[in-house]
């Protein structure tokens, strides 16, 4: 190609000196891992690049990889979750290290429920504060004394990391309940095969199509005894809950049935579901329906989304939940704080990722902090997820920040404050201005756990803050995606 | 397979089939307006379409005034109709969704395409000149649709459910259309009720089931009151028949059936319709057709009634 066809997208690209950008390095050098991808979407007239875009929206649009917006006054308007064809790139020396440091740390969280919910030592050792437990609203009596098979809590978990401007990775977040998103990183990388097949093949980038198969074989080792030939199932709330089209991806790609509460009944402690034919035994549940919602009679009466009974079959070995209930405990933001001891203590292992300092409220000295440093810092309550309730320092006004101290007096174990991490930035397309911009970006892992095995899906998802400046991913909250390529050896 | 599932994937293939009839009733008859023999009443010819979709009444009470803006609007894409085409396919999508697992990826993205498309038509101003145009649109998504249920689904319970529903609904259509059809021809004043009318009617008849072709070829004759209603009623070789689609129902409903087969079974009852069809002569009803086929309709909704209620219930 001559070079006049070569357009430079990057020229105007401004750099925000005290962020670390993935795809630059200070001297506005593109990084060495990169330097194809930029090549290549040189070579692509930004005319061009609009057209791909519009079409890879098209796809997730026909696909149905979308979501209902109720607000709107028009009807049957639904949105499809920003994708960016900027794809994220992580060395491979990169990520042995995360691949290594994120299971580390979901077996000890895993070890951390089991001892919660039987001898409880970590407690009587006083490395965690029995108040902690005492008080969070996800630590639940009915689990006490529990065996759940291969003693597996958390199969499936989504550790949010970051990569600060030292250029070091910090967990944010363990998710241990009910991560999603996973169906976008697949989606995600099936979009750039049919949009950029060719920059795919020049790269050598780790599979992620693995996922569906290796989740199914988590359900399948910790079926109960009982079952030879387990059925396993996904349980979704709906086709009016905002991650359906996740729930019905994963159930047709592992090629099991799935079912709604009202699809399942107890008997006699056992689970059935009503097919055509009459009912037929489940053993293995992936519920994507929150612990409070799945089960009436133990939890929320009030839950139309659960199965009456089900707690008592699960309890008495009938039938395997994922996660386990309960596993809520584990991701309380303030016992977040105490997983580089869980780590020490369960395994006598220096943890391998760092934790973003926490400070707990809840202590007189670090709650003095807090107030007098509000600027300076982001507080989170410690049992909300989607990134609700988050009060950024930097971005708030005096009366905010007055409001929100009034609500940390009021109920200081309820909040946690952590440094304004500077989130790491990448160039992303941004649509409105047609042109290349720095975003801050994060990660998702997806990490699985079954009877004696681990895995973690190489890749994960890179949500993206598209709103300039906007350190909040979340998809709830305008954030976008991008394919997150780990590179083989 | 679970029987909600079930229940989802019979009435998607119903709403499917239901929304082309709506669509090709409506062109067909907006068409043959256009140049319809001159004793024809063009409003009569309107609120055909509002007949036989079963609208009639609702229209005069939502806009009252016949004219073809209106009906055609109304019959597609206007909100204060809750049996317009967009709550067809949404139902049938909504149903695709709900049993996403048991169907295949190409299905599943076809129908949601079907119904981004209308419910971006239904976004956009409406006027009749694009009626030729959306229709087509309608008649090629349905088509592309079917052609995948069946070459990529396994031809088990859930593609005979479908097939079941499918064929259902287009015996209930089409069982409608022929008493609209009868009707508006009852309609015409008898001095009025010359061979070109006649011939007409029985052409638009024809068209709203895509017979007209066919029809012509076995009889080697244009339309008449005869071959056309035995064509379109009896014919056991042709896919828009009434026989030929309760025959492909019953043999699906088999195939599903687990229960035992008893005299008050609805299957039995079933079968009996079918070879009721099969052996009857066009002469044996034709003085009667309108409460034969009104009767044939009851029949029908009474089955799929009974059918649902033992099967789908979950």
């Amino acid at each position: 190609m001559s070079s006049e066809y070569i357009h430079n997208h990057f020229a105007e690209y401004a750099m925000e000196s005290h962020f670390l950008d993935e795809v630059f390095d200070k001297n506005k050098k593109v990084q060495p891992h990169y330097e194809h991808i930029i090549k290549y979407f040189n070579e692509i007239s930004l005319p061009d690049f609009k057209n791909i875009n519009e079409y890879s929206k098209m796809t997730f649009y026909n696909q149905g990889i979308t979501f209902a917006v109720y607000s709107d006054k028009e009807r049957g308007v639904e949105r499809i979750f920003p994708f960016d064809l900027i794809p994220r790139i992580i060395p491979n020396s990169e990520w042995n290290m995360l691949e290594k440091g994120v299971i580390q740390r979901n077996i000890a969280i895993n070890m951390f429920l089991w001892d919660v919910y039987h001898d409880r030592k970590i407690i009587q050792d006083k490395i965690v504060p029995e108040s902690l437990l005492a008080t969070s609203p996800n630590y639940f009596k009915q689990m006490m004394g529990v065996n759940p098979i291969g003693k597996i809590y958390t199969h499936v978990s989504g550790t949010d990391l970051i990569k600060h401007k030292d250029g070091k990775y910090y967990v944010l977040e363990d998710n241990v309940r009910v991560p999603s998103g996973v169906s976008y990183v697949l989606s995600n990388r099936d979009a750039i095969k049919k949009t950029f097949p060719n920059l795919l093949l020049k790269h050598n980038v780790c599979s992620v199509q693995e996922y569906p198969i290796e989740l199914l074989k988590v359900m399948k080792s910790v079926a109960p005894e009982s079952a030879n030939d387990p059925e396993c199932v996904v349980l979704t709330p709906g086709v009016y809950n905002s991650a359906y089209f996740e729930h019905s991806f994963l159930a047709l790609n592992m090629g099991i049935p799935l079912v709604e509460g009202r699809d399942l009944f107890v008997e006699k402690n056992f689970v059935y579901m009503k097919t055509l034919y009459g009912p037929k035994r489940v053993d293995v549940i992936y519920r994507r329906i929150d612990d409070l919602y799945i089960d009436p009679l133990a939890f929320n009466p009030d839950s139309v989304l659960g199965i009456p009974g089900i707690m008592k079959a699960y309890t008495e070995g009938n039938v395997t939940l994922l996660n386990a209930p309960g596993t809520g405990a584990a991701d309380d933001k303030a016992i977040y704080t105490y997983v580089p001891d869980m780590i020490k203590y369960y395994l006598a292992e220096e943890p391998i990722l760092n934790n973003v300092h926490t400070y707990r409220c809840e202590l007189d000295a670090d709650l003095k902090y807090v107030m007098e440093n509000m600027e300076q810092l982001v507080i989170k309550p410690v049992d909300e997820s989607g990134g609700y309730g988050i009060l950024v320092g930097s971005k708030a006004n005096k009366e905010e920040m007055e409001n929100y101290k009034i609500k940390i007096k009021a109920n200081p174990r309820k909040y946690i404050a952590q440094p304004i991490m500077s989130l790491s930035v990448h160039s992303t397309y941004i649509e409105e201005a047609d042109t290349f911009e720095q975003r801050h970006i994060d990660l998702r892992t997806y990490c699985l756990m079954g009877k004696n095995k681990q895995y973690l899906l190489k890749g994960g998802l890179t949500r993206v803050a598209l709103k300039r400046g906007s350190l909040i991913v979340n998809s709830s909250q305008g954030g976008g995606s991008k394919d997150t390529w780990v590179m083989h050896e | 397979m679970l029987a909600r599932i079930a229940n989802s994937l019979f009435w998607m293939a119903r709403y499917l089939e239901r929304s082309e009839h709506l669509a090709r009733y409506a062109k067909v008859h907006q068409f043959s307006a256009i140049d319809a023999p001159e004793a024809q009443n063009k409003e009569d010819l309107l609120m055909s379409i509002l007949k036989n979709a079963g609208m009639n009444y609702l229209y005069q009470k939502d806009i009252g005034n016949v004219n073809e803006m209106d009906v055609i609007y109304y019959v597609l894409l206007n909100l204060k109709n809750p049996y317009n085409i967009i709550s067809s396919v949404s139902s049938a999508r909504e149903n695709a969704r709900g049993a996403r697992d048991s169907i295949t990826t190409e299905v599943w993205e076809a129908i949601n395409m079907y119904y981004h498309y209308i419910n971006n038509i239904a976004q956009i101003p409406f006027d009749t000149d694009d009626t030729y145009e959306v229709t087509h649109h309608i008649f090629t998504h349905c088509a592309h649709i079917k052609g995948l249920i069946d070459n990529t689904l396994i031809h088990n319970d859930a593609w005979h459910l479908i097939s079941m529903g499918l064929h259902l609904e287009r015996a209930t259509q089409i069982c409608r259309i022929i008493i609209t059809k009868t009707d508006d021809i009852a309609n015409v004043p008898e001095n009025e009720l010359n061979e070109s009318i006649q011939n007409y009617h029985w052409s638009t008849m024809l068209k709203c089931a895509e017979s007209f072709d066919m029809c012509n070829r076995t009889y080697r004759a244009t339309p008449s009151r005869s071959n056309a209603l035995e064509f379109l009623l009896l014919n056991q070789k042709f896919p828009k028949s009434l026989t030929f689609n309760l025959d492909k129902a019953y043999n699906h409903m088999t195939k599903i059936a687990i229960t035992k087969k008893s005299k008050d079974d609805f299957i039995f009852e079933m079968g009996k319709l079918v070879y009721t069809f099969k052996f009857l002569k066009i002469e044996e009803i034709d003085e009667n057709i309108h409460v034969y086929l009104n009767a044939t309709l009851d029949k029908m909704y009474e089955i799929a009634y009974r059918f649902e209620k033992s099967y789908l219930n979950y």
